[in-house]
């Protein structure tokens, strides 16, 4: 009986993990999206001849860098979202690729960038730990 | 597998989970240390005028954001001792500190947004540990 009661609670624990990681997976792209429309649509005009400025000094190769992260960004959160093991490795891939370019690409925020900013690393690094060190990581396959 | 193996598991997986908590909160401490020991021994002249153009807060809204940030510090004190007093000095403490970016002039991005990115992310794990895993019930 008590083995039973166990077993209930952890796959309880499992579900709600689901659930919790499936919304994380949600808001964080829904932040992508609102982050990409702010920038192109509402950025301060002091902002844009700024960056407008400094992305003329960026090359080929960091564009497309940069192109090929966003991608494979997005990509990640579909796999996540149906818990395929690649997922994993694309979203952790993405995510350390993406801070180490900020060390080394010249860019400028406004206050709302930096939120937006702030709210999708503290969601990332909610996923990170549900999908690597709760019960939820045998659920990848 | 019998009752023992099972509760065995649990507490394993507990003791585990405590573990990465403590070791998020030290990590955490230790990229606020680096950043700091980061400007004060690499700060410039230049460093200093920028940061006055970029964060334009009157006097009284910088006290007030000092006094939250080390409410901020302190309150992983309690966190670490399991204590509840610590996760709600942690929420409110970390919802001011993000949206009062909001109010941000401009911020460059380079080494202080790097390392701000990945205690932002520490924050995250935090959070998470604390609000939706079997370690919510150890805080008391």
């Amino acid at each position: 009986m008590m083995e039973y009661i166990l077993k209930k609670k952890e796959q309880n624990q499992v579900s709600e993990h689901k659930d919790l990681f499936k919304k994380l997976i949600i808001y964080n792209f829904l932040v992508f999206i609102v982050t990409v429309i702010y920038t192109f649509f509402f950025q301060s005009k002091q902002v844009e001849n700024i960056n407008e400025y400094l992305f003329k000094n960026y090359s080929t190769i960091e564009t497309v860098i940069i192109f090929i992260l966003v991608i494979v960004h997005l990509m990640s959160f579909y796999f996540l979202f149906v818990f395929k093991k690649i997922g994993t490795s694309l979203f952790t891939f993405s995510l350390i690729g993406v801070l180490i370019l900020t060390l080394f690409q010249p860019a400028v925020f406004d206050g709302v960038e930096y939120t937006l900013d702030a709210i999708s690393n503290i969601l990332s690094g909610g996923i990170l730990i549900l999908m690597y060190f709760t019960n939820l990581n045998s659920e990848f396959k | 597998m019998t009752e023992y193996t099972l509760k065995k598991k649990e507490f394993v997986k507990n003791n585990e989970q405590k573990t990465l908590f403590h070791r998020l909160i030290i990590g955490y401490i230790s990229c606020v240390c680096f950043e700091y020991l980061f400007f004060l021994m690499f700060g410039t002249e230049n460093t200093n005028n920028s940061s006055k153009f970029y964060f334009e807060y009157s006097k009284g809204v910088n006290f007030f954001m000092i006094i939250v940030y080390l409410t901020h510090l302190v309150g992983f004190y309690f966190l670490y001792n399991f204590k509840n007093i610590g996760r709600l000095i942690f929420l409110f403490t970390l919802n001011v500190m993000v949206f009062s970016s909001f109010f941000y002039n401009l911020d460059v991005i380079g080494l202080s947004h790097f390392l701000y990115n990945i205690r932002l992310i520490l924050l995250g794990g935090i959070l998470i540990l604390i609000y939706f895993s079997d370690l919510r019930k150890d805080f008391n």
